[in-house]
């Protein structure tokens, strides 16, 4: 692995603690290498947000150290001021200078450099976030999707040893949120930026992170690619929070996993004879339209470039499936189900009382 | 749209229009009327002391005020003091006792305990920075609260410390408050007339009470009413000037940013804020209170410097009588004339209108009491000197405020709620009653009591137009107190700081970013 840039060890956090529920963030440990897009996926209140404000120096850890490059930057009596840092971030609600226009917002952390160089600099990040001609705009002048590229701007330009993005897109409508999503992500490669990107959709972690993260209740529950989040995820939470997912029940037995669609490679360490259920992703599913189908089809969802059924096992079970977008069938239609499983994911499972 | 609607919409506006600037008018045809010789004597024996008595008395206070106010909303705002929780709504407090009301309850107490007063510019200058430094502070608060410390983090994460977060971020956001607040001072010290006048300390508005009051020469009193109204233009238009800049916040206020730490200055700033409270506050209302609980076990001799409680009641009735007509007739002009602004287009003319028909608010009682005068005295003799100029008065003097109001609660009725109204099968009217007056009632009440509660402490205006015998709770404590008899003047000034008190809570509460009566 590249020599780290970011390093988190055993970092704790607590709030509210003189409240009723104190909420807990942590222990958290991990790395992250020079150039890396770390993703912080996680349900809302599960401390993404303070995350990245523990990192910046915003918030103060109770517990453990934080290490920008070699520098020590958090720790048992010692907190470097986030002014000290050299990190960039841009907040949620931008927070862009209302007073400032865009050249002085972007200027505004290139405290000692010299007039010429300045405006170079200015100039030079506004062309990367393509907004050249725009420096003299207040920002109330700007739309939803310009303020975000400002504010990218402005985190850029004193180049920061990490920049921290929190939910950057959340405010802006989906198809600006893909240009713009698109637009950041090159500009980030383009600097060679360390980044943590913080966000609770999983498809925009998945366009651009090297590295996921997922949080829940305050804790770090996977960490990874974003391919092996999605087809290895650690727990039945992290498989419903990365797409559509639906589980079938299964059980071991000696050649594998058993379930009504056949049986599949035991890529676990469970007993024989464990309960289990079996992950099923839309796309695993194979449906083959016969009269004499086991299932029916109940409901379909168009989404242009696929549709999404809805079918209904004779048990009553419902499951999931992506098919093409002219496969069109009628709601009622008889169908058979067929699986198949490029990673076989299966969770114990938790006998209901 | 036919012509008689177009005329319905536009006259009513137009008449409340010209019926608030009857007194600016008056004032002008008066001032046209001074001869060569008047105005000679006006310009060298009168303006230039005048000029430097006011704008010395204005830059001080402005500036004591301004800087007083500030430090108080920064401390009970941002920092970790203890107790600024009650301190808040406490410090805007003095506000509900008017200034003139502070100013007896000194002069009684110190010279009762025959220790000096200090009459004239000090008197006059420290009184008024305990009037007018609430307001600055409420501007100021309110905007601190607003602020989004989001701004501040970013600065730092960009390596601003805490010297150029201050100048570069905080000051800049807030100039806007400072500015109006300085403005709101500067007219205040311009349109006082009872602490200047108990101080003995000559300004615009005490030398125009002369004239009119003493000498009956109102041609002079115009004349010098004429430059005041200048002056007082002036200044709102430095004020209009920044209007512009104000500064949108982007989106709501998320993140609650962590109060600064005082460290040892807990102790310093604690006892600070308390001394202001002591001052402002806590005095002013004890002494109120001592005289009045002596007034109440005097016996003999002393019971003529009483007060008996039929001519309190009797006083707090007309105050009552007289402010709640002119705040019904206030709410009841405000409507056509908002309905008016608001709807149409807005032209330079209907912006001049509008204005036009809240000059009351910025000109200082003396003025309206004087312009109106004027006018009674040629149009309509019977009605001067009547419970009816007085009300006039009163209107004139705070539509601005009933206005405001009103204009704010219809631009929350939207036309289309209105226009569906239609659709679901409801007349104009029938729409106007169902969907436009619910919404609006919260408005229409904080108008209403806004123009009440200003008109039952109003004092020049009063004390100018009242009919003989027609004393108000205002009269009898300036006559009370002009005569000396301060324990008298306690029951109708303790009367008016209760029955003020509602207005800390409107003020407050806007100051919160809330609204009233909701």
């Amino acid at each position: 692995m590249l020599k780290p840039k970011l390093k988190l060890d055993e970092v704790v956090f607590l709030y509210g603690s003189n409240g009723a529920q104190p909420f807990v963030l942590g222990p958290l440990t991990f790395e992250l290498g020079e150039s890396q897009i770390l993703v912080v996926l996680g349900p809302s209140g599960c401390g993404k947000t303070t995350l990245l404000r523990l990192i910046s120096g915003l918030e103060i850890s109770q517990r453990g150290s934080v290490w920008i490059g070699d520098r020590l930057v958090s720790g048992r009596n010692t907190h470097v001021q986030p002014e000290k840092r050299g990190v960039g971030m841009v907040f949620q609600e931008l927070a862009l200078f209302p007073h400032l226009n865009v050249s002085q917002n972007v200027g505004f952390g290139l405290g000692r450099t010299g007039a010429g160089m300045r405006t170079a600099r200015v100039a030079e990040c506004l062309e990367l976030v393509g907004l050249g001609g725009f420096e003299r705009r207040y920002p109330h002048e700007l739309s939803g999707g310009q303020k975000q590229r400002v504010a990218l701007a402005r985190a850029l330009a004193p180049q920061p040893a990490l920049i921290l993005l929190d939910e950057p897109f959340s405010s802006l409508d989906a198809d600006l949120r893909r240009e713009l999503a698109s637009d950041i992500h090159r500009v980030l490669r383009e600097t060679r930026s360390t980044t943590i990107l913080v966000t609770h959709d999983h498809e925009e972690a998945f366009s651009m992170a090297d590295r996921v993260a997922v949080l829940k209740d305050g804790g770090l529950v996977q960490w990874g690619n974003p391919f092996d989040v999605y087809h290895l995820p650690v727990s039945r939470f992290v498989a419903e929070f990365m797409g559509p997912a639906v589980f079938v029940e299964g059980r071991v037995e000696k050649g594998g996993i058993h379930c009504r669609f056949g049986n599949f490679r035991n890529q676990t360490d469970l007993p024989e004879g464990t309960p289990v259920d079996v992950l099923l992703r839309p796309d695993d599913v194979e449906l083959e339209p016969s009269d004499s189908g086991e299932a029916a089809i109940v409901a379909r969802k168009f989404h242009g470039s696929e549709n999404i059924y809805t079918v209904e096992l004779s048990t009553g079970e419902r499951i999931l499936s992506t098919q093409r977008s002219h496969w069109v069938y009628p709601e009622g239609e008889r169908v058979h189900v067929r699986a198949e499983l490029e990673h076989v994911v299966v969770f114990r499972r938790e006998e209901l009382l | 749209m036919t012509r008689i609607s177009w005329f319905l919409k536009r006259i009513p506006a137009h008449l409340t229009a010209f019926v608030m600037a009857v007194p600016l008018l008056f004032i002008f045809l008066s001032m046209c009327k001074i001869s060569g010789p008047q105005w000679t004597r006006l310009w060298h024996a009168e303006l230039p002391g005048l000029i430097s008595n006011s704008f010395l008395l204005v830059l001080v206070v402005t500036f004591v005020s301004l800087f007083l106010g500030s430090i108080l909303a920064w401390l009970v705002e941002k920092t970790d003091l203890a107790g600024r929780a009650w301190m808040r709504p406490l410090l805007a407090a003095p506000l509900v006792i008017p200034c003139y009301i502070v100013a007896v309850s000194y002069v009684g107490f110190l010279s009762m305990n025959h220790w000096r007063v200090f009459y004239g510019f000090w008197g006059a200058a420290s009184l008024l920075v305990l009037g007018a430094y609430p307001y600055v502070y409420l501007l100021v608060w309110a905007s601190l609260r607003r602020l989004d410390p989001a701004l501040s983090e970013a600065a730092r994460c960009m390596g601003a410390g805490p010297l150029r977060r201050m100048l570069k971020v905080g000051l800049p956001l807030l100039a806007p408050s400072f500015v109006a607040g300085a403005v709101l001072a500067a007219i205040y010290v311009l349109s006082d007339f009872g602490v200047v006048t108990l101080m003995r300390y000559r300004t615009f508005v005490s030398a125009i009470y002369g004239e009119i009051s003493g000498r009956y020469h109102f041609e002079g009193a115009a004349g010098l009413s004429f430059v005041l109204i200048l002056f007082t233009f002036a200044f709102l238009s430095v004020q209009d000037i920044y209007a512009g800049r104000r500064y949108e916040s982007q989106g709501g206020v998320r993140v609650t940013a962590r109060p600064v730490s005082l460290g040892v200055f807990q102790i310093p700033a604690f006892l600070f804020v308390c001394a202001v409270l002591g001052v402002s506050l806590v005095i002013p209302v004890g002494v109120l209170v001592k005289w009045f609980i002596d007034s109440l076990t005097a016996e003999g001799v002393a019971r003529l410097w009483s007060f008996s409680l039929g001519e309190v009641l009797g006083a707090g009735l007309k105050s009552l009588l007289v402010s709640s007509f002119a705040a019904t007739a206030a709410v009841i002009l405000a409507l056509p004339l908002a309905y008016w602004t608001v709807r149409e287009p807005r032209s330079g003319w209907g912006r001049l209108i509008s204005s036009l028909s809240q000059s009351g608010l910025a000109l200082p009682g003396v003025l309206i009491a004087l312009g109106l005068g004027l006018f009674l005295a040629k149009g309509a003799p019977q009605l001067h000197f009547s419970a009816v100029s007085m009300a006039a008065a009163f209107l004139i003097h705070f539509f601005g405020q009933a206005y405001q109001s009103v204009e704010t609660g219809l631009k929350r009725v939207s036309i289309p709620l209105e226009e569906s109204a239609r659709l679901l099968g409801l007349t104009p009217l029938a729409a106007f009653w169902r969907v436009t007056r619910p919404i609006l009632r919260p408005s229409l009440v904080a108008g209403w009591l806004l123009v009440f509660l200003n008109s039952m402490r109003e004092l020049p205006s009063a004390l100018i137009l009242r009919p003989a015998g027609f004393d108000t709770l205002t009269v009898k404590v300036w006559t009370a107190a002009s005569e000396g008899f301060y324990a008298q003047a306690a029951a109708p000034a303790l009367a008016l700081v209760l029955v003020s008190s509602p207005l800390l809570w409107i003020v407050f509460h806007e100051g919160e970013g809330r609204t009233p009566a909701n």
